[in-house]
């Protein structure tokens, strides 16, 4: 099986099998550009990853390495179902800090599939929350003026009475 | 990095909205009041392009009513039904029938009121029954007034025969703009009740449809009769209903009426999506050496003891009725691999086009022709 050498943020390098690499959509387009050789030694530097969410990501791939790809199904599509497999919610019990940057990789690394049960793990930690609690859990700061803050009570009351 | 303190401001803009389509509108509604990023990406246009609305989830409660006169001007694709695949399990002792008429009613004016023109409208798992027939009307209201309309479709819709022809005459309206038509198992009673004057005749007004779905007996048992003429069609769909009762008065269509196919539909090719086994004689019923079929697609959904064996035949008379045009084969059946081995590697051998053979998710032809290859 031939390998490719990935490279984070603070220098750790990650051998690892070309059709995990592939998994991720930008690894894939990369490779296909260059068109890697077999012995050559490259090393794909990835600057937006460091080594732990590194290591993560590639556990993810390595677990879901048969999964069939995610087709776009116009005819059935809905986000909103929360299925998320027992060996995800495992994965993904990490705190909000790993959570935010596995995002980021997923999204910069281009995997879908992570970047789906990513995302779903966050809706589960905040559906049904008020805005103030949101605001605490993630530390938002909130940047509305108060005359824009009372409109915004204006219209979630008209909704409520509806 | 620091544990929990992450300031999830610093969230681009595009994720930020992508993570939103896995929230609740009433969610959303929420997430008008955090701040101002999360209010900007919650009323993002893309977000707005699609509504996925399933009646008993999302009209509960108002919040999805307050977010459409906020962002209805974005809305293309409205995609409406309940959120249960049968009609038995709409029988929640606390639902109030009245109430949910009135409230999908009122979410259902609001289209036809700020003139929101759809480019695709899906209906899926709707139910004609009780007083949710009225609904009907609000469905109807809307279809009128819609000049843009790609493709429409109607899934599991189970529409009484009345509403559904109503629906379909009123979608010739706008028939030079759509491309698509995908209708199975929509009509109410299946066969007894079906107008397929009807249907027939507004199928044929469509003129520029490229693809249509449709219930294979309706095709089998009308289309070659009436010459069904359709110049631009290039596919095909036909789904085997998933009751026997739809599929039991399939007829074998004689030779000289099927040579009229390639007349009526020059330019079309077939799939054939199955959802339950079948015998061997009601799967030559359906299938006919006539018409080219270049997909075969069969999720079975359980388990029985014929299924292996039935499974062989159809297979095996798949092959020999149409080797020469076979370039797809998707099967999902709960059986092993291995079972079915002879009949796999025989097939691959047999069909010169196969592009590719998906058993169970899992594509034989790159398999094993060594991926990858670098």
């Amino acid at each position: 099986m031939p390998q490719i050498k990935l490279q984070s943020s603070d220098g750790e390098v990650f051998p690892i099998d070309v059709e995990i690499a592939k998994m991720s959509t930008t690894l894939k387009t990369m490779l296909e550009d260059l068109g890697m050789e077999d012995d050559d030694d490259e090393i794909v530097p990835l600057p937006n990853v460091n080594a732990a969410i590194l290591r993560k990501v590639l556990e993810w791939c390595t677990a879901h390495r048969h999964d069939p790809p995610i087709v776009d199904d116009p005819n059935i599509l809905d986000t909103r179902t929360n299925n998320i497999t027992c060996w995800d919610a495992e994965f993904l019990k990490v705190d909000q800090g790993t959570l935010f940057e596995l995002i980021l990789a997923a999204n910069y690394l281009d995997i879908r599939g992570l970047l789906d049960v990513a995302c779903k793990s966050v809706a589960t930690l905040i559906s049904g929350k008020t805005p103030e609690d949101i605001r605490k859990t993630f530390n938002i700061k909130n940047d509305f003026t108060p005359e824009e803050e009372e409109e915004i009570r204006k219209e979630n009351e008209c909704c409520a009475e509806k | 990095m620091d544990g929990n303190h992450v300031d999830w401001s610093r969230m681009p803009f595009e994720i930020l909205c992508y993570i939103f389509q896995f929230f609740s509108y009433r969610d959303k509604l929420v997430f008008l009041s955090v701040c101002t990023q999360w209010q900007k990406a919650v009323g993002a246009p893309l977000f707005w392009k699609k509504i996925i609305v399933k009646i008993d989830r999302d009209l509960n409660e108002p919040s999805l009513l307050y977010l459409i006169q906020k962002y209805y001007m974005h809305i293309e694709i409205l995609e409406i039904g309940w959120s249960v695949p049968y009609a038995s399990r709409l029988k929640y002792p606390e639902m109030n029938y009245k109430e949910i008429v009135k409230r999908v009613g009122r979410f259902l004016i609001l289209f036809f009121e700020r003139r929101i023109q759809l480019k695709h409208l899906v209906i899926a798992n709707w139910y004609d029954i009780y007083q949710l027939r009225k609904l009907c009307y609000f469905l109807v209201r809307i279809i009128r007034h819609q000049t843009s309309l790609e493709s429409i479709t109607l899934h599991n819709a189970n529409l009484n025969e009345m509403n559904f022809s109503k629906i379909l005459v009123l979608c010739t309206l706008t028939r030079h703009t759509i491309n698509q038509l995908n209708i199975h198992y929509s009509t109410f009673n299946a066969k007894r009740f079906f107008d397929w004057w009807v249907f027939t005749n507004c199928i044929e007004m469509f003129d520029n449809l490229t693809v249509l779905t449709i219930d294979c007996w309706i095709f089998l048992q009308f289309f070659y009769k009436l010459r069904v003429t359709l110049h631009k069609l290039e596919l095909l769909n036909l789904y085997v209903a998933n009751t026997r009762k739809k599929c039991d008065g399939l007829i074998i269509v004689n030779q000289t009426d099927w040579e009229k196919f390639v007349i009526c539909m020059p330019k079309t090719v077939v799939t054939l999506k199955m959802d339950n086994p079948m015998s061997d004689k009601r799967f030559e019923r359906i299938l006919q050496k006539h018409y080219p079929l270049v997909a075969f697609e069969w999720n079975y959904l359980f388990y029985n003891e014929s299924c292996l064996k039935d499974c062989q035949q159809c297979l095996e008379r798949l092959v020999k009725e149409q080797q020469n045009v076979l370039e797809k084969i998707r099967l999902n059946i709960p059986l092993e691999r291995n079972q079915l081995q002879d009949i796999i590697d025989w097939i691959r051998k047999k069909c010169q086009k196969l592009q590719s053979f998906v058993f169970n998710n899992q594509d034989l032809l790159i398999n094993e022709t060594g991926f990858p290859s670098l």
